[in-house]
Order: structure tokens, then sequence, then C-alpha cells
């Protein structure tokens, strides 16, 4: 009896694997799209996510996610947009207010840059 | 109790994965960051002659120091470097030392004779240090026919870099912004090397190792990227 139950239990565990390794459509995109910003490929990230958001548009982890996107692309506006949005949907995850604050401190920051002469990034990276 | 934990594992297997699969991933973006020092209110920077913390260093090899920094500084937009002989001759009668950084009337005054708007002064603080240190080797024992491990002692050279610069407003005399960099290098060293060192000097070494800090101290002044992390949700 007692091995039973833990076989039912390992089927459980089996389920769940399996659960998370073929997901749902939604969340493939995600996973797709955290590979795509994985390689900085922040354009294609944030079509995945905006696709993911059309099928699970109350989904706060696509929101947030989509706003990393656009502020890799220095969107900042519609990044902090996105970010309110997560926070708004789910207030206890905290990752989502770091970013959001962190966002604001960017766009705070962006007035003061934009007067300056900034390097070419490429070239100081080179450097 | 056998059949506890047989029930325990997979619990326990289900939290790891529930955790693992909500984990959220850090990535690094690029933003852009204000400089230290706005060229708009600062437009006219002057390099003061490095001084040295503790340990006197040659007045050679401050000065190349100095002239690293300017030289980087004169690289960046938006800023006019006062240019070396310049300098020195505005300050052929002063003296500039570590107690004199300290004191806001000699800045003022540094700055009105050399018409600056902000001065760059640096501290240098550089020292080499020999040690023993011990190591494994494997030798191969023709007595033992087998390879046998033993201890040697290898000398290491340690050579350490701080580098304090500081930007004062030329008018007030006040500390703008302060930045203390290091940079530290370890070689092993023969006996017979130790002593070269010691004849020869390592002042090649500490023009490298300045690079480094100096490098960052001009990125930090003026407006540059860095990189920041941000959290995807799984």
């Amino acid at each position: 009896m007692g091995s039973s139950k833990a076989l039912g239990l390992l089927v459980t565990v089996l389920a769940f694997l399996g659960g998370c390794g073929a997901a749902s459509r939604v969340d493939a995109y995600n996973v797709y799209a955290i590979r795509a910003a994985q390689l900085e490929l922040w354009k294609e990230a944030a079509l995945r996510w905006q696709q993911a958001l059309e099928l699970a548009p109350e989904d706060p982890r696509f929101w947030n996610n989509l706003a990393v996107a656009y502020e890799a692309q220095g969107q900042l506006e519609k990044a902090l947009e996105a970010y309110r949005r997560a926070v708004a949907l789910d207030p206890d995850r905290r990752e989502f207010r770091r970013n959001l604050i962190r966002c604001e401190r960017q766009l705070e920051r962006k007035a003061e840059v934009q007067e300056l002469p900034l390097p070419d990034a490429n070239a100081e990276e080179s450097e | 109790m056998k059949r506890r934990a047989a029930l325990l594992l997979p619990v326990l297997l289900v939290g790891w994965l529930l955790t693992g699969c909500a984990e959220p991933v850090a990535v690094p973006i690029r933003v852009a960051v204000p400089g230290a020092l706005d060229p708009n209110r600062y437009p006219r920077l002057a390099v003061l002659p490095f001084v040295s913390a503790e340990e006197e260093l040659d007045p050679e090899v401050r000065h190349a120091l100095t002239q690293m920094l300017r030289l980087r500084l004169e690289r960046m937009e938006g800023f006019i470097v006062l240019g070396e002989g310049v300098t020195r001759s505005r300050l052929r009668d002063e003296t500039i030392g570590l107690k004199e950084l300290e004191s806001r009337e000699a800045i003022q005054s540094w700055g009105s004779l050399l018409e600056a708007s902000a001065l760059i002064a640096g501290i240098v603080h550089y020292y080499t240090l020999l040690q023993p240190q011990q190591r494994y080797v494997d030798r191969y024992s023709y007595e033992l026919q087998r390879y046998v491990r033993e201890v040697e002692t290898v000398f290491y050279r340690s050579y350490y870099l701080s580098l304090e610069l500081i930007v004062y407003d030329a008018k007030t005399g006040e500390v703008l912004y302060r930045d203390t960099l290091t940079n530290r290098y370890d070689e092993p060293q023969s006996a017979l090397g130790a002593v070269w060192t010691e004849v020869t000097g390592t002042e090649e070494v500490l023009y490298e190792l300045a690079q480094q800090p100096i490098r960052t101290f001009v990125r930090r002044l003026t407006p540059h990227y860095e990189y920041e992390q941000r959290f995807l949700a799984r």
C-alpha cells in the first residue's frame, strides 16, 4: 500500500515534469523569448512577449518581461507603463517592483544624459 | 520509517521543481549613466601633479601618471583640458602635497591661477611585497619508481596600486567627486629575479597597473554606459 502511494507521488512528479517540459503555447513563447533576451535579441524577445500577451493579457510575467525588452531597447516610457501594469497585476512579486524602481531611476537620468555627448556604445566596448 | 522517507523524497523534489520553475532570470541591460562632472558647468579642467601617499615616488613617475590622466581626459568630448606646460608654469611656485589638497583656500588659489572651473588631483599609493608561498609539485622518484609530492617554496612579488582621484570645484574648493581605484598584479620570482627587480625598479608595472583605474575614472566622469540587472519572470 505504502509503495503504491509512493508510486502515485512519483507519477505526479513525472506529470509535473511533463507539464514543465511540454509547456502550453503561451509558456513556450515565454521560454523562447527569455532565451532570445539572454542572447540580447531584444526585438525578437519583445515580439514573442507581445504574442504571449495577446493570448494571456492578464499575465503579469509577460508585462514585466516585455517591459524589460522595451527598456533594453531604450523605450523607457513604454517600459515604465508595462512595469506598472505588471506590478498592478501582481503587487507581491519582488522582482517586478525592483525592475520598476530601477526603470523609474533610469527615466530620471534620461533627461540629464540626453543633453550630454554620449560616446558611441560600440566604440566604448571595443576600447 | 522507510515509508515516510520514500514519501518525503518526491515531496521535496516537487518543492524544488516549483521553486526552480518560478525563479526569475537575471539579464543585464545597458543603461546610459550621466557622468560625475557636468561639462556645461565645469568645461575647463586642470590636472594637478599627482602626489604620493606614504611612500616617496619618483617625481618623474608621478609626472608620467599625471600625464596619463591628462591625455585620457583630452580625448573626452565636452571638456577643455589645460595643457601640461601651462599647468606647470603657473604652478611653478606652489607646493602641492597631501596637506594642501585638504585646504579649500589652496584649491581656490590654484583654481584662479589656472583659470579652470574644476581641478583634478591624484594621490598615488603604490608598494610591492615579496613573500614566500608554498605550492605542491610532483617529482618522479627513481628510487621509489613513482611520482612523489613535494612542497616547494616560491617567491611571489605582489604589486599594489591604489589611486585616489579627487575632483574639486575650482571656485569654491569643494570636493565634487572622489574615487579610490585599486589594481594589483602578482608574479612569481626567483631569488635572482627578486634582486634584479629591486635594482631596476618597478615603474613599468606601475604604469600598466595605473591604466585601468585611470580609464575607469575618466569613464565615470563623463556620460557612459553601464550594465544593470533586470529580472525576467519564467
